[in-house]
């Protein structure tokens, strides 16, 4: 069986177990970055990721005796905030209206202005997207969810899936080459 | 520049996604932390919150187990003074007296035959002892135990002395010697009794047998003398009843009955009289025989000391506990107005089936004697009702048709205020407990609905994952009915615990369900004395 968890980690949940206060910031701590940036492409802004993130903590905490030691912490803890985040969304959806993407003409993109974008701002871009194709867009490209998944999760069609992720990719393309020219202009002026 | 195809552009996102760390915040954990305490019940709002229906129950109990034992302490107290007037009768100038007369006045008429002759027996016993104590240091030192004991019994003789002064004395030489009152008091000083100055076996005392050459577990000993263990001091006390019995024709010519009756109830002693010899063989039967006849005698004896002096009561000082004041008090002021304060578990379902774990209710209600037993009660109860309906129980409104696919179940979370209108009789009214039914209506506020639908894996279609809102009210939709009992801790609080069901007659909520509760309201219930 492989070990997936650390001896430290296997410390740390023994005493979030215990619901030791110190286990729990040493686990929060260590495990803060790779949560946020999970909840923040599945959010629109930090303050958002922020909540989804304490929520899934919050989760991790009260019902860690479920989680089965040998397997491995880190995709535990995706998946709760991945489905914490779903939750939101749901919980949400009444009140969202779904906007429809114009289709958008050839998009080029200058490679040297990518590498130049922080982390921060590619993910930011997601965040810009509405809920329904961020939703996709994250599940699909990034956490590996299949379509008939996705629509599992999201409760509509493995077509309507198939459909967001197109959308979402034309968007941020449109996103991305606004940003080019942006900085063409900036750097020809 | 180039054109973007997709799995460039998800490479850039992905590789972007594992990349991105961001920096801890302790802010995002303080706030994290004060969840966590709040979910743990360590801070005392959230223990509070976690705990007080069961801290309410708690103290509920308590307060009913403090009133029950002081409630069992009062009656005990009324019963030992409910059994004073068996014992006791109320003459008409309000004297107090026992009814099995004490023997204490020779010269009450009550005292029967058996009676004078204990006291002639009891006379010769003091003057007996006087010999012993006082005028034949001899015998005494021959009888240390006995000697232990001269000082008791020289005070018990000098309570004797004076009733048999009083006794002998004709009535005109009463006010020579002491007055009624002196005697009574005096007579008192001498009845009380020390732990050990008298045995609880009928006032013989048991002490260790300690004559040469006899085991055993102790000897009789007593005034009347020593029976059986010594032949010499049988001998002389036997002298000395005889001399006794002289002295007192003497003294008092008109109690020469005595001495007779002494023999013929003392036949033992008579035996003796004839049989001295013959004692130390049938000891062990004297004993028995003597011993069988002190107790019977030292009993009546111990009756007497042990009776209680005439106490002088008043007419109005008699204790109220004989006369049913309290029950027609308590109908004359029965208050009208009360006002509940009550706590119930909500366990709520559709169809009466699918219960979850309970809601709960709150509720403050004013009753209002309309008749004696018959109360009206209205106010208002809130309540969280938490209950799991199946799909073909609800009502979809029309709005919904364009989707077509239905939740096979919903789960409800519904914030209710309820406006009862009930009546409440009461079937047994105790001077502290009541058992009452009830009756009435209710009206239903939906204040708050959450709805989560459940719909089946892979539906498609979905539109509507949940539901969030209130639809108002509902008047008359439930019929109140339940059953209790009431306990009163005092003259203004009571303890009620009631069982209840409401039976809807309407349907409710955005579904459109009949939804039945049932709980038990745990009250306290508090009836204010107005001023006139």
């Amino acid at each position: 069986m492989p070990e997936y968890n650390s001896a430290v980690l296997h410390e740390l949940l023994d005493g979030c177990l215990k619901k030791n206060r110190r286990s729990q910031e040493l686990l929060y701590k260590q495990f803060y970055g790779y949560a946020m940036s999970i909840c923040l492409r599945y959010t629109r802004s930090r303050e958002e990721a922020k909540e989804i993130l304490n929520d899934g903590f919050l989760k991790i905490f009260t019902k860690l005796d479920s989680f089965d030691q040998s397997r491995s912490f880190k995709n535990w803890l995706s998946r709760v905030m991945i489905n914490t985040a779903l939750d939101h969304y749901r919980h949400e959806i009444r009140h969202e209206v779904l906007d429809d993407v114009e289709a958008a003409d050839q998009v080029f993109v200058d490679e040297t202005v990518l590498t130049k974008m922080a982390h921060e701002e590619i993910i930011g871009l997601i965040q810009e997207l509405t809920p329904a194709y961020r939703l996709v867009f994250s599940l699909a490209v990034i956490d590996g969810y299949t379509h008939e998944e996705i629509a599992e999760q999201l409760n509509i069609s493995v077509g309507a899936s198939k459909s967001n992720l197109s959308r979402a990719r034309e968007k941020l393309r449109m996103m991305l080459s606004k940003i080019n020219i942006d900085n063409y202009e900036r750097v020809s002026r | 520049m180039k054109e973007f195809p997709d799995d460039e552009l998800d490479k850039l996102f992905k590789k972007s996604a594992e990349e991105l760390d961001s920096n801890f915040d302790p802010q995002d954990w303080n706030v994290l932390k004060k969840r966590l305490d709040e979910n743990d019940g360590r801070t005392t709002g959230a223990w509070l919150k976690k705990w007080w229906p069961a801290g309410l129950l708690a103290v509920l109990m308590f307060a009913g187990l403090i009133a029950y034992l002081l409630t069992n302490t009062n009656k005990n107290h009324v019963s030992k003074v409910d059994q004073l007037p068996e014992n006791n009768s109320v003459s008409k100038g309000g004297r107090i007296q026992n009814k099995p007369e004490p023997i204490a006045d020779n010269n009450l008429p009550e005292a029967g035959q058996e009676t004078d002759s204990v006291k002639g027996v009891e006379n010769n016993i003091v003057n007996q002892d006087e010999k012993i104590t006082g005028s034949n240091n001899k015998t005494v030192k021959q009888n240390p135990v006995k000697t232990g004991n001269s000082i008791e019994i020289e005070k018990e003789k000098n309570s004797e002395v004076i009733k048999e002064d009083k006794l002998k004395q004709p009535e005109n030489n009463l006010s020579e010697s002491l007055t009624e009152e002196r005697y009574r008091i005096l007579k008192n000083e001498n009845q009380k009794a020390l732990p050990r100055r008298r045995s609880k076996a009928g006032g013989v005392y048991l002490a260790p047998n300690q004559s040469i050459g006899r085991s055993g577990d102790g000897a009789f000993l007593s005034d009347e003398g020593i029976i059986g263990k010594d032949v010499n001091l049988a001998k002389y006390d036997i002298e000395k009843i005889k001399s006794d019995k002289g002295n007192t024709e003497i003294q008092n010519p008109g109690t020469s009955e005595h001495t007779e009756n002494v023999e013929n109830n003392f036949p033992i002693v008579k035996n003796e009289v004839n049989n001295i010899e013959k004692i130390n063989k049938d000891e062990q039967l004297s004993r028995l025989n003597i011993s069988a006849s002190k107790l019977k005698s030292r009993s009546l004896v111990w009756k007497k000391t042990n009776s209680l002096p005439e106490v002088e009561v008043k007419e109005a000082d008699i204790p109220p506990v004989f006369e049913p004041v309290k029950a027609v008090s308590e109908k004359e002021s029965i208050p009208k107005f009360a006002v509940r304060f009550s706590y119930s578990p909500d366990i709520s379902s559709v169809g009466l089936k699918n219960f979850t774990k309970p809601g709960m209710a709150v509720s403050l209600l004013v009753e209002y004697a309309i008749l004696a037993k018959l109360y009206i009660q209205s106010g208002v109860a809130r309540s969280s009702k938490v209950y799991k309906a199946n799909g073909g129980e609800y009502v979809w409104p029309s709005s919904w048709d364009d989707q077509t696919v239905r939740p096979y179940s919903t789960d409800a979370t519904c914030k209710v205020i309820e406006i009862p209108l009930n009546l409440r009789y009461d079937i047994t009214n105790g001077a502290r407990s009541r058992w009452f039914v009830g009756a009435g209506v209710s009206s239903y506020y939906m204040q708050n609905e959450k709805y989560i639908y459940n719909y089946k894996r892979g539906a498609t279609g979905v539109k509507w994952p949940d539901w969030d809102g209130s639809t108002g009210w509902y008047l008359l939709s439930h019929i109140n009915a339940s059953a209790g009992y009431e306990y009163r801790v005092s003259k203004k609080l009571s303890l009620l615990a009631e069982p209840y069901v409401r039976i809807p007659v309407k349907k409710v909520g955005f579904g459109k369900v009949d939804l039945f509760t049932t709980g038990v309201w745990f009250s306290i219930r508090y009836t204010p004395l107005f001023k006139k």
